[in-house]
């Protein structure tokens, strides 16, 4: 009892001088607890962005590459005895899935023919099947069965024998619904879908295998993300154990979606903790701050304390208490705020009460009671007065040796190298590099400001009111230090909050445009149709490149083709990719005119004809190959020919209007199986006539073209020539010459082939790894089956719109590539897109830069982080400004005294105002500079910070640290107005009081 | 078994620059349950010596035994016991000693409850022997000066230490509550059993205790209060107070001569201070130099009167006191004549001009033009010189630097401060920071000095040579002097005195 009463004394003295001052008493719960809380809100605003982030990234995926799939075989004669067993497995997700599927596809029932009719049920065909046609079918009975065809080309009404005695009539046409079947193949060239089975029906397809698909999507309302790990987990396992039991099961479910997502969660909790910790830690410091004007009455009370017999640890205690109460019961209460929150948010949204635990998991508690723990920590250390003129100690050294560990670490490790970063992950030391900065900051300015403060006092010793300012600010050195620090803090807190905003705000500007390259592109079927006019047709092709080192292996490239006029244009460069500028690479890739051109169809030309022979071993098949304006190609057919001369002639199509004649190909009509056989003889050609409204005109003349060189190195010979006794006097002789590829095309302005290639050297910029691969400038690229030798005119690093394997690849001229693959296979490489830089948005765009920004910039998470950054450069340009206010109060209510004996020495009211307003403002100065000073180490940090992007992905191009000059200078100009009239206002109350007054005090 | 007993204590202070040896080899013994009573000039150890008795340092070496604990080799966490369970502490600022959230009888009650104890009746028998039982309730701040001061002596009396340290317990009080205090002090000591070391600069203390002793320089120079025995430590070193050597003229050099029993020492050079330059000529003198006309000032919401229509003239080139009990309104006449505040009703005439209605820059340029100001805080510039301080204040009222410099040298001759000019200030003993802050206050050559309370918190030989100076300017240098004080040293050295009562 007597230990208890011992040890409760000094407690209950605490919570006596709490509650006789209860101003203070409240700002210390609610700075310890406001500190407490930012770490709760980022933690809360984390998990709610990222429950938006996973529903929208659900979304967004196809349902089928989304799904929870289950495929498994039945072999005939057995039933189909694994549904219920699989159906349990799938229905086992009902709480994070939406319905189930099911399809059955019997494997074909035509005997002996594999690609036969399949026949398909499904468990719910008003909501599996979408009848493009027709209808759905309805009910099998007898030997009738209606059917809907998923694949195959029979019309609707048309009969089909399923089998003895049982026919389907297809009464519409249809698809599955994307994501119930993710191998289509398994529906075969013909595919019905019935409602039910007969008996006759089912008699047939039970003597053949089929395949069962059990499918679930995971419904993006359903799935959460404080459930993703559990979800996932259970998925797995679900799969493992599918998969382990039998050997005819295969399940897949989107684990690599979901650790996807669960990671960016996690790195976006994580960078948003270390923000929201960052301010939380300059509250902290705020709050301390404070209590240094304290230290006289803590040391005060320490005294009364230990006079009445208290002893150190009973004195400890009540200093203890007096500080951590507040502590305790402002993180009591910010747990509290943050969970009401999250169960008023989660009921809000309709989430679970699963929410509120993944908004404050037991990390971010943990952390929350850390900061409280820490925070009165450092209340009680600050509260105990230190002489700033002592040596240098413990604290210095300390600070200095981390300094000089981060230091190292950073340029030792590359932990602020932005493609390190991207790579590897941001260091943990970069997380600790904010704090430890503050922290040296501070140290280094306890010791900076005095000994500034007393050079300022020796040097302005002719002006006095210059040296009265010095003087009275170093005559309170620590004062001043804790001051200047705080406001250095605060400022370097701002300025590197707004930066880490503004960065993320440009990588999403920059990796929008880097992405996509153009204005607008178009991908895939919608490509076909573009008349490439303004928009530029680029190929987007895999090629490998042969290795040198190991010799043998190939390496895995990127092909883009582009105009190399358009490079200029091309959006999310930077000069730092590559050492030449761009200009210079456009003229390098295309040192000459290469273009895939030739004579050009009129727009009225409705039939084309020749007059031909061949006397060659057979019939000769005479083939136009057409470049179409959509880059596409075409081919007409004008028919056969053999000894004797014959008109041929061909319909031409209005699809052909304007298409150019860039190949004719003399195809043999029968070739020979046999080593020996070396086709020879000639075929002739007139001039090419097309008939127009206005009667017929001849073609130019095709003799200056050059015949392909086939991969055996065969080629065909073509001349002009004079024809005798024929029915036209001039045209072209083309020479078999033995070779197989029997192919005549304009030369395009291609260079000779290489020894060894088809194709002449190709002039091409490449990355270093390819680049690395180079001989004398050489390396040769196997693309779209051909061997391409490429010259190199310059090594990048990387380039806009190659974002997969964005370290390997080749750009080269479209137009060279183009003309180089199709001249002598045309057909061989089309464009895969269009890309726009100008002009109005195309019709059908498959991506759009400005809708690629923002979606990066409304990713839930990369808004809740720049919400938390902007909180958190508010707070401290803020929390700088309370601070500046009250350390000018503070100092100057401390001196009164010391004014009025100025006063009472003569010195006027008037110049110790302008004294003091001086004092203040060098005092900020030097707090402001070192503020400015952390706000640009701060930007050396971001980059390391903003590394892994506001979206968790990694990040293309690599970030730039960017300096927000507005808002910078908006925060500094704010800061030295509010020094400005801190200064004037709280000098002018100080003295105002009569000096008599301030002596009596 | 003594209380204390020291043998060749020394202790030094590490200050930024240099160690200060703060005592050095003093020997002392306190029996049990004796009262002694500690007088020394300020900076001679007295502090120290408490601070170590107390536990709160340790002695750099010697011996310090403390109720039979050595106080130099026990741990920390023993010397905080017996310091707990054991000894009592007073000190001299009780508004500061005070816990002021807590009540008179919690603050009592406090050191038994620390203790793990609880004995109302103990606090009331104490409450009661200090007259404070109905004020038991009552919060530190709604006492007066003396019953802060008596709550205090009843804490810490009120686990009956062994030993009760006390430093300047009167310092701060009023003559009337000085008595009170000491005699209640004395009394619960007695009832202690308890052994009571007193630092104090006031003979009435040192009277009322049964043993006086002197410390200078850190070591016991001399014992008894009438007469005191100056004491020849073991290497033969005598040590001459200044009073003595002032009065008797000597400076630096003496030449000594024995004979049996005897020892004379005669000055080689008499010295004697020299007052600066005149300011003043006797033609500029009008009989009343300050007058004050039924001045009436009030204080606090209350509009409580502290002078009441008080008429009172001063001659020029007088040495004058206002003196009287705390609160009686001394401070605020001289802050008046000053112009630091402003009279509710009345007039105040300072060298035939009126100050009592001047704005802030007039009265600014009225004190530079007229007076000179000494406060009881110092606040000298701790890490400038002696000379600095001086010279800054000269230069603030727009003296060239060669002339600030010029008379800050002259003035800090005649302080006695010369061959200490280039000192820190935070290297001073108390009374020199004073002669600083008296220099720095006549440099300019005011004709008018007014000093709050000038030999506050010194001890009794700083205090003197404080009040020589004042007189040596006011009769030799011609300054009209005003000092507020309660020091009756300094009431009999005035050549005129307005006693106040308390609200008149």
């Amino acid at each position: 009892m007597k230990r208890f009463r011992a040890a409760g004394t000094p407690i209950a003295f605490a919570w006596r001088r709490l509650r006789t001052r209860p101003l203070s008493t409240f700002a210390l719960v609610l700075s310890l607890g406001g500190a407490a809380a930012l770490i709760g809100w980022s933690s809360l605003t984390a998990a709610t962005a990222q429950e938006d982030s996973v529903r929208a990234h659900l979304a967004r995926l196809p349902p089928g590459e989304r799904a929870l799939e289950v495929v498994y075989f039945t072999v005939p004669p057995e039933a189909d005895f694994r549904a219920p067993t699989v159906t349990d497995a799938v229905r086992g997700f009902g709480d994070v899935t939406g319905p189930i599927h099911r399809i059955r596809i019997w494997h074909s029932i035509v005997p002996n023919n594999p690609l036969g009719t399949r026949i398909v049920l499904a468990d719910d065909p008003s909501s599996d099947v979408a009848a493009h046609a027709g209808r759905l079918p309805s009910s099998c009975a007898g030997a009738r069965c209606e059917a809907l065809a998923l694949t195959g080309s029979e019309p609707v009404g048309s009969r089909v024998p399923l089998g003895p005695h049982v026919t389907a009539t297809i009464v519409g046409r249809g698809s599955l619904r994307p994501g119930l079947v993710r191998d289509r193949t398994q529906l075969g060239q013909q595919a019905l879908l019935v409602r039910s089975l007969s008996p006759r029906l089912r008699a047939i397809v039970a003597e053949h295998a089929s395949t069962v698909a059990t499918t679930a999507a995971l419904d993006p309302g359903r799935v959460h993300a404080f459930s993703l790990g559990n979800v996932r987990e259970r998925l797995r396992v679900t799969i493992a154990e599918l998969e382990r039991s039998d050997p005819l099961v295969r399940a897949h479910a989107p684990l690599g979606v979901l650790r996807d997502l669960t990671h960016r969660g996690d790195v976006a909790r994580e960078r948003l903790l270390i923000v929201a910790g960052e301010a939380a830690a300059l509250v902290v410091a705020f709050a301390a701050f404070l209590a240094t004007a304290r230290r006289r009455e803590s040391k005060l009370v320490e005294e009364q304390l230990t006079d009445l017999g208290a002893g150190r640890t009973q004195v400890f205690i009540a200093r203890a208490a007096e500080v951590f109460a507040p502590a305790v019961v402002g993180t009591v209460l910010a747990l509290a705020a943050i969970a009401v929150a999250a169960l008023v948010v989660g009921h809000t949204r309709g989430l679970p009460i699963g929410f509120v635990r993944g908004a404050l998991p037991s990390r971010t508690i943990v952390v929350m009671v850390a900061v409280g723990v820490a925070g009165g920590g450092l209340l009680l250390v600050s509260q105990t007065a230190r002489d700033v003129r002592a040596r240098f100690g413990g604290l210095e050294l300390s600070a200095l040796v981390a300094l000089g560990l981060i230091v190292w670490q950073m340029s030792t490790t590359g932990a602020l190298t932005p493609d390190e970063v991207a790579r590897n992950g941001t260091a943990p030391v970069v997380l600790l590099a904010p704090a430890l900065v503050f922290f040296t900051t501070g140290v280094l300015l306890l010791r900076v400001v005095p000994l500034t403060l007393r050079l300022g006092e020796r040097l302005g010793r002719r002006a006095p009111l210059i040296r009265l300012a010095f003087l009275n600010a170093a005559r309170s050195p620590g004062h001043a230090a804790a001051a200047t620090t705080f406001l250095a803090v605060a400022l370097g807190s701002a300025l590197f909050s707004l930066n880490y905003r503004a960065t993320i705000d440009r990588q999403a500007h920059d990796q929008a445009r880097f992405a996509v390259g153009a204005n607008w592109r178009m991908t895939g079927r919608s490509v076909a149709g573009v008349r490439f006019g303004h928009a530029a047709p680029v190929m987007r092709l895999t090629g490998d490149v042969n290795e040198t080192d190991p010799a043998g292996a190939e390496l895995q490239v990127r092909v883009l083709a582009i105009p190399a006029k358009r490079i200029t244009d091309v959006l999310g460069w930077r000069d730092s990719f590559a050492d030449p500028s761009r200009a210079a690479i456009a003229r390098r890739l295309r040192p000459s005119a290469i273009r895939l051109t030739g004579p050009a169809l009129a727009d009225d030309a409705r039939t084309l004809r020749v007059w031909a022979r061949a006397q060659t071993d057979f019939p000769r098949l005479i083939v136009l190959d057409f470049l179409l304006a959509n880059q596409r190609f075409a081919q007409l057919s004008l028919g056969a020919v053999w000894h004797d001369w014959r008109l041929l002639r061909a319909r031409v199509p209005r699809s052909l209007d304007g298409a150019r004649l860039v190949a004719v190909q003399y195809e043999a009509t029968q070739t020979p199986i046999s080593f020996k056989y070396d086709p020879e003889g000639f075929v002739d050609l007139g001039s090419f006539q097309q008939r127009r409204r206005s009667g017929w005109s001849a073609l130019p003349s095709i003799a200056s073209w050059k015949p392909t060189i086939a991969p055996d190195g065969t080629s065909g010979i073509l001349f002009a020539s004079h024809f005798a006794h024929a029915p036209v006097a001039r045209g072209v002789r083309f020479r078999v010459n033995g070779t197989r590829q029997p192919l005549v095309h304009p030369a395009a302005g291609l260079p000779p082939p290489s020894p060894g290639f088809q194709i002449g050297e190709l002039s091409a910029l490449a990355s270093r790894p390819v680049a690395d691969q180079a001989v004398n400038g050489l390396v040769t690229l196997v693309v779209a089956g051909k061997a391409v030798p490429l010259h190199l005119v310059g090594r990048a690093g990387l380039f806009p719109s190659i974002v997969n394997d964005p370290h390997d690849f080749v750009v080269i001229d479209y137009d060279t590539l183009f003309a180089a693959l199709n001249a002598d296979q045309p057909g061989l490489a089309v464009p895969t897109e269009a890309w726009s830089f100008t002009g109005p948005r195309p019709a059908r765009t498959a991506l759009d830069v400005a809708a690629a920004e923002r979606r990066l910039r409304d990713d839930p998470l990369a808004a809740g982080t720049r919400k938390v950054l902007t909180v958190a450069g508010v707070l401290a340009a803020a929390l700088g400004f309370v601070g500046l206010v009250l350390a000018t109060r503070s100092t100057l209510a401390s001196e009164r005294l010391v004014l009025a004996e100025y006063e009472a020495l003569g010195v006027s009211p008037r110049a110790l105002r302008r004294a003091a307003q001086l004092r203040v403002f060098v005092v900020s100065s030097i707090g402001l500079g070192a503020g400015v000073l952390g706000g640009v180490f701060g930007v050396l940090l971001v980059s390391a910070f903003v590394a892994v992007t506001g979206t968790a992905g990694n990040p293309l191009p690599p970030i730039v640290a960017v300096v927000a000059w507005p808002a910078a200078a908006g925060v500094l100009a704010a800061l030295i107005a509010a020094t400005f009239a801190a200064a004037a206002f709280v000098s002018g109350r100080a003295l105002r009081e009569p000096p008599a007054a301030r002596l009596r005090a | 078994m003594s209380a204390v007993r020291a043998d060749d204590l020394f202790h030094l202070y590490r200050q930024a620059h240099g160690d200060v040896a703060a005592l050095r080899g003093l020997s002392l013994e306190v029996a049990a349950g004796e009262s002694v009573a500690v007088l020394g000039p300020s900076g001679s150890g007295k502090t120290t010596l408490l601070a170590l008795c107390a536990g709160f340092a340790r002695p750099s070496s010697g011996s310090l035994n403390v109720l039979g604990s050595a106080f130099g080799a026990i741990s920390g966490r023993e010397l905080s016991r017996v310091r707990r369970t054991s000894i009592g502490i007073v000190r001299q600022h009780y508004h500061l000693s005070l816990p002021h959230d807590l009540s008179v009888a919690e603050i009592v009650g406090m050191p038994l409850r620390l203790l793990g104890r609880s004995d109302p009746a103990r606090v009331t028998a104490l409450l009661r022997a200090a007259g404070l039982v109905e004020r038991a309730r009552a919060r530190p701040a709604e006492l007066s000066g003396g019953e802060q001061q008596r709550v205090a002596v009843c804490a810490a009396l009120a686990k009956r230490p062994r030993l009760l340290l006390a430093d300047e317990p009167t310092g701060e009080l009023d003559a009337a509550a000085t008595r009170t205090v000491v005699s209640l002090l004395l009394e619960l000591t007695r009832e202690a059993g308890a052994a009571a070391l007193i630092v104090t600069h006031d003979p009435t203390v040192a009277a009322a205790c049964a043993r006086t002793i002197h410390i200078r320089d850190g070591r016991l120079a001399a014992e008894g209060t009438t007469r005191p025995v100056l004491i020849v430590d073991e290497q033969g070193w005598l040590r001459l107070p200044r009073a003595v050597r002032e009065e008797a003229g000597v400076g630096e050099r003496v030449r000594a001569q024995a004979t049996w029993g005897k020892v004379e020492l005669l000055a080689e050079r008499p010295t004697r201070a020299s007052v600066p330059e005149r300011r003043l000529e006797p033609q500029e003198k009008r009989g009343t130099e300050i007058a004050l006309d039924r001045v009436t000032k009030s204080y606090g919401k209350r509009e409580q009167s502290v002078v009441s229509g008080v008429s009172w003239t001063f001659a020029p080139e007088r040495l004058h006191v206002i003196a009287g009990p705390s609160g009686s309104g001394k401070t605020t006449l001289l802050n008046l004549q000053a112009a630091l505040d402003r009279p509710d009703d009345g007039q105040v005439w300072v060298g035939g001009e009126r100050v009592d209605s001047l704005d802030g820059d007039e009265a600014a340029r009225f004190r530079r033009r007229v007076l000179g100001y000494v406060s009881q805080h110092s606040t000298l510039v701790d890490f400038l010189s002696a000379r600095e301080n001086v010279e800054l204040a000269l230069t603030l009222r727009g003296f060239d630097e060669i002339e600030a410099r010029r008379r800050a040298d002259r003035w800090l001759e005649w302080v006695g401060l010369d061959k200490l000019g280039d000192r820190r200030a935070d290297r001073l003993s108390g009374g020199e920071q004073r002669r600083i802050s008296l220099a720095r206050a006549l440099a300019p050559g005011p004709r008018v000095l007014l000093a709050d309370e000038p030999t506050a918190h010194l001890d009794r030989l700083s205090g003197r040579m404080i009040i020589r100076l004042l007189e040596s300017a006011a009769r030799e240098g011609g300054t009209t002097i005003v000092a507020a004080s309660h020091d009756p040293d300094l009431v009999a050295a005035a050549d005129e005195c307005l006693v106040l009562d308390a609200g008149s």
